[in-house]
């Protein structure tokens, strides 16, 4: 065996004992000592503490040496297993110097209960936690695939180390956060759908039962909130998206032709790009206002655009006005791109405005107008400021988007269990749609 | 060489004796934000002025944010505020989520803070399990106001002559003052859970919203009346309309009878309205019962503060209580400090009456562990039963099965 296939098994190894590795915590109060074991895994989902954000690291780190091992890459291998190391290795620094571990209390809590201690939270003074053998263990595989996997380190073939590991150095920060902003919250809110969880106590394991009820209990009130929210979404969707793209394109066609001043324009057309969603709705809110609104006053009418039937066409309108600038500049660039001398070869032809518009304007914007629709019809599934600020849940709650809910129930109700299964069902339907029109994208490219 | 000696010891010294004396540092939050804010940051400036000992620092904020931001930072175990006013209907959540610490009675008392120094039923409503987790700063409700100049031009003075006003005198004040010509509005419907809470309290036997602490069981037959009292008066055109802006139609002399909280009663002052105040329009003046609650200082869970920064809250806490005058008379709350029934001019202000022992049964403040649950629920309902978006019964139905289901789901 070759030794970039043991550092990769080593690399494995270290995953494979995480997952059945723990820790042991002891605690002593009113002369009663209890102790309780915990799973490193069960630990890395209890979501309640900052030294535990190594440990996905930590796996990712080392998965990703598992990787380079086998595909020989001993020097990419190294240093992720080196990562994987440090990370691990400083997990089980920080959490054992906390002298109350969140994470442990919980358990801990429980046991004292159990042994029919009355106490309260502040006479806990300490709970000490010592990791099992399988950590040690873990963390020594994890070093030793570091160790054997090294690659060549002589002079001559440093250029070579160093043309391996810059790569890495120049997408690594970006990884480090993107891992910890991105990829742990995401696989802790996808966990946390799977659970009961009041967001201040240990999450409970329920398996599928959030997403039965969503799905399928009717006299529920959040399965009710999932088919209207959801529902209410996609109606948005439908009603913004075209207007998402037809305003900036048309804006973009129309500052394309030079006109006189085309440069405030497009500054004054992107500026409500800049501005941030709370800041947008009022200024609308007090657009929309029915006593004393510009819209109503110049109109001649008391319209409350604040309900039903006029609450979407508002809510589409601010959005559009929001979202036109950033992808107006996308559509600038485009056309600035298509060959002028199609255009002159289609004028020889005896090709009108509308005709040069449809043959040759369209078909070079292909590209940037499938990317500029996926993204619109993710952003606008995460449609989520406008409603809330300038409905909320009135009208009978015709209005009400997803994220609405999930923010609700999350935070202010303190259903996050259930709350997060809604964001995943949400984010299902973001993949699947986005799925369906980056196939529809790549197959307009071969075409 | 000596002389740098002397002045190196000396800047020690210095500095030692300076840091003897610094002021044990508290960090105060607070949900007052309006015209109250301003209220209470002159009342910190105060305690600050006062001695030397302690020094407050205030930082207000909405109470929304104030309920998602400092459990977080009980999680997390940094940035917890030392001492914090919340509404006293939050307690018992807070509590059974271990957030909160109780009071050391001993160390408090030291402050000079005792149970018989506060009101009563503000004082009990945050004992839980012998435990003291608050202290009452003030007790506030929803009130009714009128616009005393038009009451006196269309001479309505006999609807409030009895100190109350019915329902049915909201309609005759309508109909006598729009026979004499008047086109404003005649009452407001505004805060509709705060409105809607002083009518059940009136119609519910001791206005429960569950039987066992836990699972809500509203008595529906007294929320339906008062839901329905709401949607007559609506219906009938004796209400302001949704889109009508009743705070500025009071303000401007446009409105009659104005149902708000007391706590708009400097800001009601400040826009020039002559104006009375009075209980929460009621079925008659033998039930007539207002919603209260109650601002109280707690205590979240902190590991690191220490029993001087404890002693230091319980001053603070003592001192608010002690001169709350400020509060009485600035923010227009009741302060729950018993102290202000001895103060003359407190008996003079509108919102006395709800400090008077002998009225104490019109106090109707709400205790219920998922008080927060139910906030949210009815404010969902909040309009829509009025305009009829929803009917009453379903409305009903609707708050007392997403409560039993966000319970379930926690």
């Amino acid at each position: 065996m070759t030794r970039s296939r043991i550092a990769a098994f080593l690399a494995l190894a270290f995953i494979v004992l995480f997952c059945f590795a723990g820790v042991t915590a002891t605690t002593t109060v009113k002369d009663t000592t209890v102790a309780i074991e915990m799973g490193l895994p069960k630990l890395l989902f209890s979501l309640s503490s900052a030294a535990i954000l190594l440990i996905p690291i930590a796996l990712v780190a080392a998965g990703a040496a598992f990787i380079a091992f086998i595909q020989g890459e001993k020097n990419v291998g190294m240093l992720f297993s080196f990562i994987a190391t440090a990370a691990f290795g400083l997990f089980m620094v920080l959490f054992s110097m906390e002298e109350k571990n969140s994470c442990l209390y919980t358990p801990i809590s429980d046991a004292l209960k159990a042994a029919e201690v009355k106490f309260k939270k502040r006479d806990v003074d300490l709970i000490s936690p010592s990791f099992n053998l399988l950590s040690w263990l873990a963390l020594v595989c994890v070093g030793a695939s570091c160790v054997i996997g090294h690659g060549d380190f002589s002079k001559d073939r440093r250029h070579i180390l160093k043309r391996d590991l810059l790569p890495y150095a120049y997408i690594g920060p970006h990884l480090f956060f993107f891992v910890i902003f991105f990829v742990t919250p995401a696989i802790y809110g996808i966990y946390a759908a799977f659970t009961k969880w009041d967001l201040f106590t240990e999450p409970v394991f329920t398996g599928l039962e959030n997403f039965k009820i969503l799905l399928f209990d009717a006299e529920n009130t959040y399965y009710k909130q999932l088919r209207n929210g959801l529902w209410n979404t996609v109606k948005f969707v439908l009603m913004c998206v075209p207007f998402c793209i037809i305003v900036p394109l048309s804006l973009a066609l129309a500052l394309n032709a030079r006109p006189k001043g085309n440069k405030i324009f497009q500054a004054l057309y992107y500026l409500p790009s800049l501005m941030s969603i709370s800041t947008v709705t009022l200024t609308w809110r007090y657009v929309f206002n029915v006593q004393y609104g510009v819209v109503n006053h110049f109109l001649g009418v008391d319209a409350n655009f604040f309900m039903p039937p006029y609450t979407w066409i508002m809510l589409v309108i601010v959005t559009v006005w929001w979202c036109t600038g950033s992808t107006m500049v996308i559509y600038q660039s485009a056309l600035a791109s298509v060959p002028q001398d199609q255009y002159e070869a289609a004028s020889v032809d005896g090709a009108g405005t509308i005709q040069k518009f449809f043959n040759v304007t369209l078909p070079n914007m292909t590209y940037p107008l499938m990317y500029t629709l996926v993204t619109a019809v993710v952003a606008q599934f995460n449609i989520f400021g406008q409603p809330d600020i300038l409905v909320g849940f009135s009208n009978g709650e015709a209005n009400a988007v997803l994220l609405q809910y999930v923010y609700e129930n999350s935070v202010k109700k303190q259903v996050a269990g259930m709350s997060s299964a809604m964001a995943v069902i949400l984010g299902l339907c973001i993949m699947v749609v986005s799925f369906i029109q980056m196939r529809m994208m790549v197959k307009n490219q071969q075409d | 060489m000596k002389k740098t000696l002397a002045l190196v010891l000396s800047l020690v010294l210095l500095l030692t004796a300076a840091t003897a004396m610094a002021a044990t540092e508290i960090d105060y939050w607070s949900v007052f934000t309006g015209g109250d804010g301003a209220v209470m940051q002159g009342m910190v400036d105060a305690f600050n002025a006062s001695q030397d000992e302690v020094h407050v620092n205030h930082t207000p904020m909405t109470a929304d944010d104030l309920y998602q931001k400092v459990p977080l930072t009980v999680q997390t175990g940094s940035g917890i505020p030392d001492v914090c006013v919340v509404h006293i209907e939050r307690i018992p959540n807070f509590v059974n989520q271990e957030l909160l610490y109780s009071y050391d009675l001993d160390l408090v008392a030291e402050a000079g803070i005792k149970q018989e120094n506060y009101n009563q039923s503000a004082w009990v409503k945050s004992t839980i399990d012998d435990e003291q987790y608050g202290i009452p700063l003030d007790v506030h409700g929803y009130v009714t106001y009128i616009n005393k100049d038009l009451f006196d031009k269309y001479d309505l003075n006999e609807f409030v002559a009895d100190g109350y006003i019915t329902f049915d005198e909201i309609r005759a004040i309508g109909d006598k003052a729009r026979a004499a010509g008047w086109e404003g509005g005649i009452f407001n419907l505004g805060w509709m859970r705060a409105q809607m809470l002083c009518y059940y309290a009136q119609l519910a036997e001791g206005h429960k919203l569950t039987d066992d602490g836990i699972a809500p069981s509203l008595d529906k037959e007294a929320m339906k009346k008062a839901m329905e009292t709401m949607k007559a008066l609506h219906d009938d055109g004796y209400t302001t309309k949704k889109t009508d802006d009743a705070l500025s139609m009071f303000y401007g002399g446009e409105m009659l009878v104005w149902s708000e909280g007391i706590w708009m009663k400097a800001a009601v002052v400040d826009a020039g309205v002559n104006f009375e105040m009075y209980p929460a329009v009621c079925y008659s003046p033998e039930t007539c019962k207002n919603w209260m609650s109650s601002h109280n200082f707690v205590q979240f869970a902190d590991e690191e503060r220490t029993e001087e920064e404890d002693l230091a809250v319980a001053k603070f806490v003592n001192f608010m209580g002690e001169n709350s005058l400020t509060w009485a008379k600035d923010a227009a709350q009741v302060p729950a400090h018993v102290s202000i029934n001895e103060v003359a001019e407190f008996a003079d202000m509108p919102q006395a009456f709800l400090a008077d022992p002998e009225r104490g049964d019109e106090l109707a403040i709400y205790y219920y562990l998922h008080w927060g649950l139910f906030d949210t629920a009815f404010s969902r309902v909040g309009w829509d039963f009025i305009d009829g978006t929803i009917a009453i019964d379903d409305a009903i139905a609707q708050v007392e099965k997403e409560i039993a289901d966000s319970i379930a789901a926690q």
